[in-house]
């Protein structure tokens, strides 16, 4: 296989259509269609059931319909025998309870002030006492009916019909026990619904609470954020030059982005292990950025067009022999149902091909043209 | 293949060879059998339950450290000792159980809620229950103030409780005016205590009345002997039917028989001497016990004369004074006083309301299967980037420098995230993905070496010279691409993430090793075979 050397005749930077179009249209899948999210981002239950013979998605889907919004069924086969994984959404109801459950112990602070002023004014002797004390008794009988009455919503939410205390104290606890009583029901649920078509005996179990999965997002952006902030000062100081630190980092960024708008167009879903392949890919980048920028601008041999041309040889094959693990890793995801391995192996391996663009389409012929440029200049 | 013992003779070589012996010990012989391999293995491989727990509000590193330390020593109390808890941000704390069932969550559900069982008792009768205090309402920001003084730091700890609480306290402390409150978490019921007088008696006039005085709660007085007097009072320890003795940890030593014959007949409940050595405090020339953390006496407030005129309040505070050669060690003494009455008195809870509203279970048998797959991948990994090569150089013996180097990484690789973390799922996905990583790195170093044989015009006295230089300056580029690889997996590493933060190390510890150990070597390779003795026609790169 004989590549000629593409940046040999004519502006290089006439390549970069290529990677524009697809930033164009990865930026426009990513906005209109969006990127899926897996449950640690969304919030949810992922169960992994191994099975013995045949299992009709379609009746563990009826069964499990009224338990959640939303429900997703696929069956895998391995060589350690056949599986189906059940990923779902809980309805909001539980979620909608825990938060009455924390108004409900606001609720009980005001309460507890009532009381105090109550309590402060009962050995009170002035002469305005009497009034005064009737009115803290009606303001402490309204505060404890609204204490009861966002018990009374909560245990609605939490789908207990437990009967409710005339104490506003007692009350919040009970509400405390139901709420508890019901989300540890709900897996329990989960698993006899899915137990009605299918044994379940051996399982991986996995369940992000909404608090859970809203920390790992906020979290993952700052990491995203803070990884590329690095990148980029360390690029600037190994270089000392503005346009190659530029095109690098502009070529980890459209890296990224090709590769975001790939994992909408497939539905492969953005969780905590793709996004570490994300930040993978970002040294992956610039592991062939920096080999390129090194070899034009710090080496004389040849012109700086056949230096390209070098580096692109081995560049390609850098690209490739990632391919080659991380697809074997997908493989062996896709076989085994290994959802971290799936995720990481398929996200670095589009990543690769978006690398190949970013790099040898924009990066190159940039660094070129500011390399022509100097030399030009000193010449 | 002359030239093997002069690739053994570098100092990089054999460096690489002693860290990869050190490496295979440390994965085999750990634990002395060489059979098995020696990793600590996430719960993904053997199978376990990991729980985050939600907090209800942000907290301090302190109370982090101190909601950590308690859910610890809870899960320790119930067996699960091999479980390791830990903070994620100021929001989330991990509870990971390796081996464990799905049924262990709610285990884990009822500890988080589990309180202990606080008692107030003024001269006898019991003032308040652990039921009667409102745990919402136990200090919080307006409930607790430090005020520094000329004799120590003066504290306030103010707390409410129900209406019926309130009552009954306002009957116990009727007339008892400057009675001390004894304060009681999970005080022994039935029991009999059994001190000895040399070692946990404090030297005062008056204290064993004292210590008689904080005994008693009407119902269920405790009863207190003293080892010195044991065998005068065996009758009537035995006598006083009794369920539970508490004892020092060290009787068994002390006193052989006597601890023979107290097991023989009650539950016993085995404390330190430091816990079962009272604390006395000497008020208007009366000595009163302050803590005695034996029988779960953890503090004695005196009760004010304004609590005693039986007006039923539901709003009580406690004062107290803390001692300190600074007034930043009054300070902070105040801080830890008020910290520990605190929790006292909401019964041992955790200090902010919990939520387990996540968890993740894997059984045991599908962590062995992820096992194989995991090595399947990594030798598929390892295959379909050899035959790359192999098409690419087209010389097949550039593949054994080539495995040597990829297999010594990862066994080095595997055998340091193993000791000094965990292999889970992420890590092994790092450690899998080191083979694509790595290569990379090698074929940089060789597409260097190889292309000046391609242009190969230098003199052959230069040849040598050129190699090193060529392949230091293929060295600069791994070592910039490693830099970089390091730093953009920093931040995920520091995020204590769990799920994910194996991941991040295997990759930055993998490429630590690449450039520090085996890549070195792997360059004196490719220099030994083409750079100063290859063949005379070298193939040519295409």
């Amino acid at each position: 296989m004989h590549l000629p050397n593409p940046y040999a005749k004519g502006n290089p930077m006439r390549y970069a259509v290529i990677p524009a179009i697809l930033i164009v249209l990865a930026l426009g899948l990513i906005f209109l269609k969006g990127v899926p999210t897996g449950i640690d981002f969304r919030g949810g239950l992922l169960l992994k059931i191994q099975t013995t013979g045949d299992v009709s998605l379609d009746a563990v889907r009826a069964e499990l319909a009224p338990l959640a919004q939303d429900v997703n069924v696929r069956s895998f086969e391995g060589p350690g025998g056949k599986g189906i994984e059940i990923e779902l959404t809980a309805g909001p109801a539980l979620e909608e309870a825990q938060n009455k459950l924390r108004e409900a112990r606001e609720l009980e602070k005001d309460l507890i002030t009532a009381e105090g002023h109550l309590s402060s004014l009962e050995g009170s002797t002035e002469p305005d006492a009497p009034q005064k004390l009737a009115e803290a008794q009606k303001a402490l009988a309204e505060k404890q009916q609204i204490l009861i009455d966002k018990v009374k919503e909560t245990l609605a939410k939490a789908g207990s019909n437990a009967q409710v205390p005339s104490d506003g104290h007692a009350a919040l606890k009970l509400a405390e026990d139901e709420v508890d009583k019901s989300r540890s029901g709900y897996r329990d649920k989960i698993l006899a619904a899915v137990g009605k078509v299918t044994p379940v005996k051996d399982y991986t179990f996995k369940e992000i609470g909404s608090s859970l999965s809203k920390f790992f997002f906020s979290e993952t952006q700052k990491i995203v954020l803070y990884a590329f902030i690095l990148a980029a000062i360390f690029v600037f100081i190994l270089f000392r030059s503005r346009a190659p630190s530029f095109a690098v980092m502009f070529g980890a960024a459209s890296d990224i982005v090709i590769t975001l708008g790939a994992m909408s167009l497939l539905g492969i879903p953005l969780t905590l292990a793709s996004v570490a392949a994300l930040l993978m890919l970002i040294g992956l980048s610039l592991d062939t950025d920096v080999m390129l920028t090194m070899r034009i601008l710090k080496r004389t041999e040849g012109t700086a067009r056949e230096r390209a041309y070098e580096a692109m040889k081995t560049g390609i094959l850098m690209n490739c022999s990632a391919i080659a693990a991380f697809g074997m890793l997908a493989l062996v995801a896709a076989w085994s149902g290994i959802s971290t391995y799936w995720e990481i192996g398929s996200v670095v391996v589009l990543g690769c091909f978006a690398d190949f663009v970013a790099t040898w389409m924009v990066n190159a012929p940039l660094v070129l043209d500011a390399t022509e440029k100097k030399e030009r200049r000193g010449a | 293949m002359a030239n093997i013992s002069r690739v053994l003779a570098d100092r990089k070589v054999q460096f690489a060879i002693a860290t990869l012996l050190i490496a295979v010990c440390l994965l085999f012989l750990r634990d002395g059998n060489p059979t098995t391999l020696d990793v600590n293995y996430g719960i993904e491989f053997i199978g376990g339950v990991r729980i985050p727990v939600t907090l209800e509000q942000k907290v301090d590193a302190a109370t982090m450290g101190t909601i950590v330390d308690t859910i610890k020593q809870r899960i320790n109390k119930y067996g699960l000792s091999q479980s390791v808890v830990k903070p994620l941000g100021d929001r989330e704390v991990i509870v990971e159980i390796p081996r464990a069932k799905p049924e262990v969550i709610a285990s884990i559900e009822s500890i988080l809620k589990e309180q202990g069982h606080f008692e107030a008792i003024i001269d006898g009768k019991v003032g308040l229950r652990g039921e009667d205090v409102l745990t919402q309402a136990v200090g919080g920001a307006q409930g607790e103030q430090v005020i520094a003084g000329d004799k120590g730091a003066q504290w306030e700890l103010d707390f409410a409780v129900t209406r019926e609480g309130g009552e009954r306290f306002s009957q116990a402390a009727l007339g008892k005016g400057e009675y001390p409150v004894y304060m009681f978490l999970d005080r022994p019921a039935n029991a009999i205590v059994l001190i000895s007088r040399a070692k946990n008696l404090p030297s005062a006039v008056g204290v064993e009345s004292a210590l008689e005085d904080s005994l008693r709660k009407e119902g269920d007085a405790l009863l207190l002997f003293y080892e010195e007097d044991f065998a005068q009072d065996k009758a009537a320890i035995k006598n006083a039917s009794r369920t539970i003795a508490v004892i020092s940890d060290k009787l068994k030593e002390r006193d052989p028989t006597a601890y023979k014959e107290l097991n023989a007949s009650f539950v016993l409940r085995e404390r330190t001497d430091e816990e079962l050595t009272p604390k006395v405090q000497s008020v208007g020339g009366e000595l009163i016990l302050i803590q005695w953390r034996g029988i779960g006496l953890l503090s004695g407030p005196t009760l004010s004369q304004g609590l005693a005129n039986g007006y039923v309040s539901q709003f009580y505070s406690v004062t107290g004074s803390a001692s300190g050669a600074t007034p930043d060690e009054q300070k902070q003494n105040a801080i830890r006083e008020i910290k520990e009455l605190k929790s006292v008195i909401s019964g041992g809870r955790l200090p902010v309301a919990t939520s387990i509203g996540s968890a993740y279970t894997v059984a045991a048998a599908l962590g062995d299967q992820f096992l194989v797959y995991s090595a399947i991948g990594f030798v598929l990994a390892a295959i379909s980037v050899s035959i790359l090569i192999v098409i690419r150089y087209r010389q097949p013996k550039l593949v054994i420098p080539i495995i040597i180097t990829n297999l010594s990484e990862v066994v080095i690789l595997t055998s340091v995230v193993g000791t000094i973390g965990t292999i889970d799922l992420a890590a092994m996905a790092g450690i899998i993905t080191l083979i694509g990583q790595g290569v990379n790195d090698q074929i940089v170093i060789t597409d260097e070496v190889l292309r000046r044989r391609a242009t190969g015009e230098v003199q052959q006295q230069n040849k040598e010279r050129e190699t090193k230089d060529r392949i230091g300056r293929a060295f600069q580029i791994v070592v910039n691409v490693a830099l970089v690889s390091i730093i953009t997996m920093v931040p995920l590493l520091l995020s204590g993430i769990v799920e994910i933060t194996g991941f991040a190390l295997a990759a930055i510890i993998g490429v630590i090793i690449g450039v520090v150990i085996t890549r070195p070597a792997f360059g004196v390779f490719i220099e030994e075979m083409f750079g100063r003795s290859g063949p005379s026609n070298p193939q040519q790169p295409q």
